[in-house]
């Protein structure tokens, strides 16, 4: 073992993943909120077994709806503990940005030695609070601007004007759910994405895949 | 200010595990450069994506140690001109090759017989100056990338503002100096910096013939889960503290 390791720290860098899912009223119907819980279960679980890559992978869970709530603090895929989440309430997604902007930038929680993180919102409608502000946040911040970002709009009320303007920049992605089934097959799709940047040369990179089938990229 | 026979220095950089397992060769460099006028050190990582990275990072410890001499006997020479200096010199040093393939990061110390001390970044690493009298001084975050893997440097920087520099007065006895590439400085403990320091002064003694080796050894032992960078470190004392590799 080095002589150095009492100034190293020795665990591995980290590829964050935040995930913003909407958890208001409308996720109880047609059963998107179990669906959401199921995907979400089986995208961390699939993380924490990932043991071929360079990074280890991080999550962070933030529900919104009447308010926004970090679930699940930033932390090892290997140690989460994910709590089914509820639905009701509206669509406190301002709020929830923010925090993601707020996370992103924090060098104590997310350290420079991190590969560049994942951003992934999950919304079935529009945001009930400003959204002005913590979006501008993703155009222009340093770090936030960097992010990978992904959307998903589950079903017909979706804002997808708004999911674009997250997502704004060349490598931003929106896809579109037509039913609760789809959502599984987002997350998977997540789950690939993030799992093949872990193996590759330079983590930061996203992996050149096909979209999902059965999704539509708006 | 006292520079002659009075700097000693261990460095050492080794290949990382993705490039002993691919067979390529370091991509890193460092040169320490001891003359009547000046002492300068440096350390630069090419950048792994790019073909000639490894020769641009040797190329760019050259560039800076022939500025250093140029401007070490230019009285009143500006921090501006030193590093306009080193990106035209290390254009030079490329030949034919194009600059973009050679990218790499540039980090060096740099200390004059005239009383100037210039610690100077571009892209990503570490520089940690430590004096007796004044504590820990660290070159600013101006030229760090914001994720780990992310930086700039020479061939990709378009402005001088995208180099670090920080002026420090004269140097004395005791004063001691760390810098490292990425592959090293992003597992570093933060708050350890300056107990890292006293300890290489006593693991890379320079009455051990074999010290340039320990480190060598303790970088390839490197204690990190799943690392993978090239690694170089380097440290310098003023007076007698370190050694020479």
């Amino acid at each position: 073992m080095s002589d150095l390791r009492e100034f190293v720290r020795p665990d591995a860098r980290p590829l964050p993943v935040i995930v913003l899912a909407d958890v208001s009223g409308s996720m109880v119907a047609d059963g998107k909120i179990e669906s959401l819980n199921r995907s979400l279960e089986a995208m961390i679980r699939s993380f924490a077994e990932e043991a071929e890559g360079v990074a280890e992978i991080h999550v962070a869970v933030i529900g919104f709806a009447d308010r926004a709530e970090l679930v699940v603090p930033l932390q090892s895929a290997k140690s989460v503990s994910l709590k089914a989440l509820s639905a009701g309430g509206r669509t406190a997604m301002g709020a929830a940005l923010s925090i993601t902007a707020d996370l992103v930038e924090n060098q104590e929680v997310l350290p420079r030695r991190s590969y560049r993180p994942t951003i992934v919102l999950v919304s079935d409608g529009a945001p009930t609070d400003d959204i002005t502000g913590p979006i501008a946040r993703f155009q222009g911040g340093s770090r936030a601007s960097k992010a990978d970002r992904m959307a998903l709009a589950v079903g017909a009320d979706a804002d997808e004007m708004m999911l674009r303007k997250f997502v704004s920049g060349p490598e931003g992605r929106v896809y579109r759910a037509q039913d609760a089934a789809n959502i599984r097959s987002f997350f998977k799709f997540v789950t690939m994405s993030v799992s093949t940047r872990t193996r590759s040369v330079d983590p930061n990179l996203l992996p050149a895949l096909p979209s999902p089938g059965d999704l539509d990229l708006l | 200010m006292p520079v002659r026979g009075d700097w000693s220095w261990i460095g050492s950089s080794v290949r990382g595990p993705r490039h002993l397992v691919e067979g390529t060769p370091n991509q890193d460099a460092w040169r320490v450069c001891c003359r009547n006028k000046f002492f300068v050190a440096v350390v630069c990582d090419g950048l792994g994506s790019r073909t000639h990275s490894g020769f641009g990072a040797r190329a760019a410890c050259r560039a800076v140690v022939a500025a250093a001499g140029s401007w070490s006997r230019a009285h009143g020479s500006s921090t501006e001109a030193l590093l306009r200096l080193i990106h035209a010199q290390w254009t030079v040093e490329l030949g034919e090759r194009a600059r973009e393939e050679c990218a790499t990061t540039c980090l060096f110390a740099l200390f004059t017989t005239d009383g100037r001390g210039l610690l100077g970044q571009l892209g990503d690493g570490l520089i940690y100056f430590r004096s007796r009298s004044r504590g820990g001084v660290m070159v600013g975050s101006v030229a760090q990338g914001d994720f780990t893997n992310e930086t700039t440097g020479l061939g990709i920087a378009t402005n001088l503002s995208a180099w670090s520099t920080t002026e420090l007065p004269s140097t004395s006895p005791g004063d001691c100096l760390m810098i490292a590439t990425d592959g090293v400085s992003d597992d570093l403990v933060e708050d350890r910096r300056d107990a890292l320091l006293d300890h290489a002064a006593g693991r890379y003694s320079p009455k051990a013939a074999d010290s340039g080796r320990v480190l060598a050894r303790d970088l390839r032992k490197w204690p990190v889960v799943r690392h993978t960078d090239d690694k170089t470190m380097l440290f310098a004392w003023h007076g007698a503290a370190g050694g020479r590799s």
